[in-house]
């Protein structure tokens, strides 16, 4: 098993060595090597899945520590870890990624810098394994940044367009936004329990060592920040839509399948310590994502933008499903969009790399010239339209809409995270039938570009049919995945505290009064908060919860899912006619523009976000560089100035006391010397008469002196 | 017998003449007479006094005076030679190459 792990992991790695150094000498860029490196990966994660799946006891667990800190008194450890759900993101993960090696072989041929794109692949398939298998939140955090800098790396490779030079940017620093967030939960998480490693904290969590329910929440929400940022959730979703200016298989990698759900799926791990307090936080930012990124989309022409907010909208999806306790729902939504997302996206590419625009409006009838890229685009509409039995995207998505009414239901205060997912549903299938409207049917609107459109290599096609194939397979793993993959039982600290908030105290108190229920719920924590460390103390086993989330009430939740079962039934129909009666045969929307200009203009500038982000943090921003600078120039420079100029005059003054003093004293006795000397040269005339009248005259004195 | 101040002032008198000769004149060889007169007017004091006083000191001083003054001459003419060989001239103001 460890090799198995190591072998998934580290080849990957790898080969971004071999890429980044050697690259440019191998053959065809050395695009075989990374190639290579994610099919042993491919092969180790299905060994690995078999080995998981193969005993049928979803409790497994692997794991394998080493000391990676170690000072005295103070040790990190690091670790893998494989449990099932693990198993399930290996295969999800290793398998787009090499789909999408294999995809962009042929989608890349030719372009600048075609060995260091492999090389980056590689990179962002080691990070992303690396966040998938650690078993602790440090771990994790590192994976994280990881995917973080070889996303940007991809979203950059286009760097000399200025457009994707700033999307990378952007794309970086909003993350960085999420991930300080992200980093104070761990701290807390640290702080409160001392111990990072996943399994130990549900253990500890579940003994009741956090000091408060509230620290709880904040740590679990802190952490959900962290998931807001790279799942590309409401306030932090701006980045995704731009990222699509990277290569498109990369949109398909990263930006849909594997990294954005990377949010999705800490929040499954974090699952049995997230409180229900924190869980409402995530199902609510969830269900906003998910309506108001469905709306943006209705309106975009670039077919990777439309793509893009539908993949922000699904992420909303799977953060509700988790948010209202769904484990199953949320986390199978991710394997199934990760497959019908990723196949949409290469879809994309390959009508990008036929037509040479990403405008909907200059496709048109290209169903014919493109028959393989149009069957699996329909496929994978229909699943992400949730389309019944025949596509995995429907029991995912059914699943979560289900448990959300279920939530509704009984908490009629928080009816809208169902409600705005069930209308997001019917945006869902509006918005993918327009775009397959207008790319596939209908008349060509560009002549020129039609007649050129031609379907892909081989390269190009297979990983479409795979994607595909695995899309209608939905039927046949959408049950081993419910049996296996369940939240780790060796907590129920969550789920009891779910079950009482969500299913047994606010029933009573909704009864009540419903409009101080959460205020009385909040009372009935409380309690239970209290009584926590007197359950830890007479142990763990006493401590066992009668039902998980996935077990609640299955009663009112199967009513909850026949229900929604029509309801999305009815959104499938209304949306596909909606978009049918209002775009088929349309050359252009300037009419539909002109008709709602209004809505219109909102959504098309995506809610203004991003110019509230400009005037509300960029400019603020600016503005106090701008006034730090002034304050370095004047204050700062001024000090340093003044100073400058102190010591300027000091030393000019004691200067000018050297010059006149000290030398003046120093010429001043050479001077005198001089004049004395000047003066007394004149005795010394050399004449000899002179001498000796001096001579005589020194002697008359003297003799003078004597007699007297 | 004549008093012994006779005999003074016409040393003082000859010792005035030898200074004024000395420092008046310039011409090397000059000087040197000059300074002749001066020693001869002290010998004529020593003897004036020794006729007087007696003893035999003054004698002996001026003895030696006049060998002095002998050997003076020597040295003194063959210098003085010398120096009119080389410079042509004995004019004591012009010798000064030492003059800084």
């Amino acid at each position: 098993m460890l090799t198995a792990a190591l072998i998934c992991l580290l080849v990957p790695l790898a080969a971004f060595v071999v890429q980044l150094f050697l690259g440019t000498r191998l053959p065809r860029g050395g695009d075989f090597v990374s190639v290579g490196a994610i099919g042993a990966s491919l092969l180790a994660a299905c060994w690995i899945f078999w080995q998981v799946m193969a005993g049928g006891e979803p409790g497994y667990q692997w794991s394998m520590v080493f000391r990676w800190v170690e000072v005295e008194g103070f040790t990190i450890p690091m670790g893998l870890a494989i449990d099932t759900l693990t198993a399930w993101m290996l295969l999800v993960v290793v398998g787009v990624s090499f789909l999408v090696h294999v995809f962009s072989i042929g989608y890349m041929h030719g372009e600048d810098r075609y060995h260091l794109y492999f090389g980056y692949l590689s990179l962002f398939s080691f990070s992303m394994l690396w966040l998938v298998l650690s078993d602790n939140l440090l771990g994790i955090f590192v994976g994280w940044e990881l995917v973080g800098v070889s996303s940007y790396l991809l979203i950059g490779f286009f760097f000399p367009k200025r457009s994707a030079a700033l999307a990378c940017k952007k794309a970086f620093l909003t993350n960085r936004v999420g991930d300080l967030g992200m980093w104070l939960g761990i701290m807390l998480v640290w702080k409160e329990l001392g111990v990072l490693r996943l399994e130990q904290v549900y253990h500890h969590v579940g003994a009741g060592a956090f000091s408060s329910e509230a620290t709880l929440t904040i740590a679990g929400v802190l952490l959900f920040v962290g998931a807001v940022g790279k799942s590309a959730q409401l306030p932090l979703h701006v980045w995704l839509p731009d990222a699509m200016e990277g290569p498109t298989p990369v949109s398909a990698l990263i930006h849909a399948a594997t990294m954005v759900a990377a949010g999705v799926y800490l929040v499954g791990r974090l699952f049995p310590i997230l409180t229900p307090d924190a869980l409402l936080v995530i199902a609510y930012v969830g269900a906003l994502t998910a309506f108001f990124a469905a709306t943006i989309a209705i309106v975009q022409d670039d077919i990777k933008r439309v793509l893009a907010y539908s993949t922000v909208s699904q992420l909303g999806y799977m953060m509700v499903g988790l948010g209202v306790g769904s484990y199953f729902g949320g986390l199978f939504h991710l394997t199934t969009h990760a497959a019908f997302k990723a196949c949409l996206f290469l879809g994309s590419g390959s009508v990008i790399h036929a037509v040479h625009t990403q405008n909907i409006w200059e496709m048109g009838g290209l169903r014919k010239k493109m028959p393989i890229t149009f069957a699996t685009w329909v496929i994978s509409t229909a699943a992400i339209s949730g389309f019944p039995v025949l596509t995995n995207g429907f029991f995912s998505k059914e699943r979560i809409l289900g448990d959300a009414m279920g939530f509704g239901l009984h908490l009629p205060q928080h009816f809208l995270i169902f409600a705005l997912p069930m209308v997001a549903a019917v945006i869902t299938v509006f918005y993918m039938t327009r775009v397959t409207i207008v790319t596939f049917f209908g008349e060509p609107r560009d002549r020129e570009k039609y007649e050129h459109a031609h379907e892909g290599g081989f390269e190009i096609t297979a990983p479409l049919m795979v994607l595909s194939a695995i899309t209608l397979l939905g039927f046949a793993y959408a049950g081993p995945f419910e049996r296996m993959v369940t939240p780790p039982s060796s907590t129920d600290y969550a789920a009891e505290q779910f079950a009482a908030f969500h299913y047994g105290e606010s029933l009573r108190t909704g009864a009540l009064d419903e409009s101080h229920g959460a205020h009385a719920a909040e009372a009935g924590r409380g309690e239970a908060a209290h009584e926590e460390p007197a359950h830890a103390e007479t142990g763990a086993e006493h401590h066992e919860a009668p039902w998980g989330p996935h077990r609640v009430d299955a009663h009112s939740l199967h009513t909850g899912h026949r229900a929604v079962l029509y309801l999305s039934l009815l959104a499938l129909i209304l949306g596909v006619a909606l978009a049918t009666l209002i775009y088929h045969r349309k050359r252009s929307q300037e009419a539909l523009a002109r008709r709602f200009s209004g809505t219109w203009r909102v959504l098309y500038n995506k809610y203004f976000v991003d110019e509230a982000y400009q005037a509300g943090v960029v400019n603020p921003l600016l503005w106090l560089n701008r006034l730090s600078a002034a304050f370095d120039r004047v204050v700062i420079d001024g000090a340093v100035n003044g100073s400058a100029t102190l010591t300027r005059a000091l030393s000019s003054g004691s200067g000018w006391s050297d010059l006149r003093i000290i030398d003046g004293i120093v010429n001043g006795i050479a001077s005198v010397t001089q004049v004395f000397g000047a003066a007394f040269r004149r005795v010394e005339t050399g004449r000899i008469q002179h001498y000796f009248a001096f001579f005589l005259a020194g002697t008359l004195v003297l003799m003078l002196i004597r007699v007297y | 017998m004549i008093d012994l101040s006779w005999y003074l002032l016409l040393s003082a008198a000859l010792f005035g003449v030898g200074t004024l000769v000395v420092l008046a004149r310039r011409n090397a060889l000059h000087l040197f007479m000059g300074i002749e007169l001066m020693l001869n007017a002290g010998n004529l004091a020593f003897l004036a006094g020794a006729r007087i006083h007696g003893g035999a000191q003054a004698p002996v001083s001026v003895l030696f005076i006049l060998a002095l003054a002998a050997a003076e001459v020597a040295v003194g003419l063959a210098l003085i030679v010398l120096i009119h060989r080389t410079r042509g001239t004995l004019d004591v103001g012009s010798f000064n190459l030492l003059k800084g």
